[in-house]
């Protein structure tokens, strides 16, 4: 039985990582992602700040934005297509079940994703030799490593919302978790003393419970205050425990729901 | 000999919403599907038969009921019995044929099949029965709808299903595209496997059918088969045998001229019927079919099918296909 499972897991996780490699979303992507570092590369020339930080910051905004409009995008389609096209029908009659297919389903999305941020993140290190800043530093991968985690947590989130939703339904939720994510724990600091006491309590859970600039640490690696490996080991092991969260309750929504076209 | 399916006391509520009531789409189905035979399941828009077919492949939970394959409980493991072909194509458009076909042998691993180099030969074979053999990499997407309906069969057959679940086989295919999925289904039958025929086309099921359930506002009505002790509401369909000739692409007014000259030497025919490009006569006996296929091939027709027909007429089923007929 566990040998039938982890067949079709494979076997899905392949399915998905080859449908969106031919997906039309993957050059947009890649093109956006190469003029994001162009636009960087001129708003470095035109400001009066320092060179590399403006283009540290403008680049990675623009990664970020990219890979987690891709994440949200690609991760509401791989699962809403197949429910609203009919193809997961097919795909369930056969000897596989409902959680190992939602599993690799978002394996595939993964290592989608993981291609897509090798891609852009080779044309950046190319521009960022070009700029003679030669090759990133440890701490500079790492924070983008940190990016990618955030880009799959949003994809798991995705993922989760598409399992039981339908495709529009499931990017606005997943459009509006990516924002809250951002914005929770800017808005939790800034809550004025006089705030009432409730909404404090309840701004502050959501941004300890759903904090999507945890993974945002590319300008700290540029000014010289990279957090330290525990801090790092935290913010990491925050984003593997929200994907275990997410993609085990879509694992159990999904499996309890019915399947088909909706 | 055990049956190949067993539906007993489904019921399935669709649960509503603010804006949709609930909606009961099985009532207490319990029918039975016999081993190597064409098991039809028919009904009216919304009888249910769907659902039914969803609970068999394990796409919807039954509120109630069980669902049995081969006497056993229809579990994953299980699934690798059965072969489903959809009513609409359902695959993705950006896989190529053989992407498909591989993907699904692997997944089902039927005996024999389980090196990639005999998954390799064996969709060459099934793409090459389906005349899709010079399509194996073309996108799904590229695919006219009757080549992409001849992929879904061969999806459905080509891991040697022992249950083959087929919703409306022949939708969207040309006269001849038709013709050909009938032959398949013959061929399957004949291979021994069980079928179950999910449609609305009354020609089909005369032509495949062994035996037929009637499914009416989520219940069954009527049936072939017998039903279990206690079921009350099902009415039995009594077998009235029938031998058919299909002639293909004759003019009515000849074939009718010939009829009627050959009449004096051989007994009449009992029915007349056209179906497209099909004329399909009726015999009251076998050899008296026989007698006029002789007759009509000697006189330039092409003739096409004969088959021993063994249900109703038309007049007696079509009832049974409107939500305010008998029950």
């Amino acid at each position: 039985m566990i040998a039938t499972h982890l067949r079709a897991l494979r076997l899905v996780t392949g399915e998905t990582l080859l449908l969106l490699k031919r997906d039309r979303v993957f050059l947009p992507a890649l093109f956006f992602g190469i003029a994001v570092v162009l636009i960087a590369n001129l708003a470095s020339d035109w400001s009066v700040e320092e060179f590399g930080k403006i283009l540290f910051d403008v680049g990675a905004f623009g990664f970020q934005l990219v890979g987690s409009a891709v994440a949200i995008f690609w991760g509401v389609k791989s699962v809403a297509d197949s429910r609203q096209q009919g193809a997961l029908e097919v795909q369930l009659a056969a000897p596989i079940g409902r959680a190992p297919w939602l599993v690799g389903k978002f394996l595939g999305l993964s290592l989608a994703l993981s291609a897509l941020f090798a891609l852009l993140l080779a044309v950046w290190q190319v521009f960022m030799y070009l700029n003679e800043f030669g090759l990133m530093t440890p701490d500079q991968l790492t924070a983008f490593g940190l990016m990618l985690l955030g880009w799959l947590v949003l994809a798991a989130t995705a993922t989760m919302f598409a399992s039981f939703c339908g495709q529009a339904i499931a990017m606005f939720a997943t459009l509006s978790a990516w924002i809250v994510g951002l914005a929770s724990a800017l808005v939790a600091a800034t809550l004025s003393k006089e705030s009432p006491d409730g909404l404090k309590l309840a701004v502050r859970g959501v941004a300890r419970l759903w904090d999507l600039q945890q993974f945002l640490v590319v300008d700290r690696a540029v000014s010289g205050q990279f957090p330290g490996g525990m801090e790092l080991g935290v913010r990491a092991s925050y984003g593997a425990v929200m994907i275990l969260i997410l993609i085990t309750v879509a694992c159990i929504v999904f499996s309890r729901r019915d399947a088909g076209s909706d | 000999m055990s049956d190949a399916l067993v539906l007993q006391s489904l019921r399935k509520v669709y649960k509503g919403d603010l804006l949709k009531k609930p909606q009961v789409a099985l009532d207490g189905l319990s029918c039975r599907f016999p081993t190597g035979k064409v098991t039809g399941l028919l009904g009216h828009n919304g009888a249910g038969k769907t659902t039914a077919i969803r609970l068999v492949l394990g796409l919807v939970r039954p509120d109630q009921g069980l669902v049995e394959a081969f006497g056993a409980p229809l579990g994953i493991e299980a699934r690798r019995l059965l072969g489903y072909m959809p009513e609409v194509n359902k695959l993705p458009a950006a896989l190529t044929p053989a992407e498909i076909l591989t993907r699904h042998l692997a997944l089902f691993r039927p005996k024999g099949i389980e090196s990639s180099a005999q998954r390799q030969a064996a969709v060459e074979r099934s793409l090459a029965a389906v005349g899709l053999a010079g399509h194996a990499k073309k996108r799904i997407g590229h695919l006219s709808k009757g080549m992409a309906r001849r992929l879904a069969w061969a999806q459905a057959v080509v891991h040697r299903p022992e249950l083959l679940i087929l919703d409306e086989p022949a939708s969207g295919l040309d006269p001849a595209g038709r013709r050909e999925m009938l032959r398949w289904i013959d061929e399957e039958k004949a291979r021994g496997t069980s079928i179950v025929l999910c449609t609305h086309e009354l020609s089909q099921v005369k032509q495949l059918c062994d035996e037929l359930h009637i499914l009416k506002q989520g219940r069954l009505v009527l049936s072939s088969l017998p039903v279990e002790g206690g079921t009350t509401g099902v009415a039995h369909l009594a077998r009235a045998t029938r031998h058919v000739v299909h002639v293909s692409g004759a003019e009515e007014a000849a074939l009718t001229k010939v009829l009627i000259d050959a009449a004096g030497e051989l007994s009449p025919w009992s029915g007349l019927a056209k179906d497209g490009f099909l004329s399909i006569l009726s015999f009251a006996s076998h050899a008296q079919a026989m007698a006029w296929i002789t007759a009509l091939t000697r006189r330039g027709f092409l003739v096409v099918r004969f088959a021993d027909e063994t249900f109703a007429s038309d007049e007696e089923l079509l009832p049974y296909f409107t939500v305010g007929g008998p029950v």
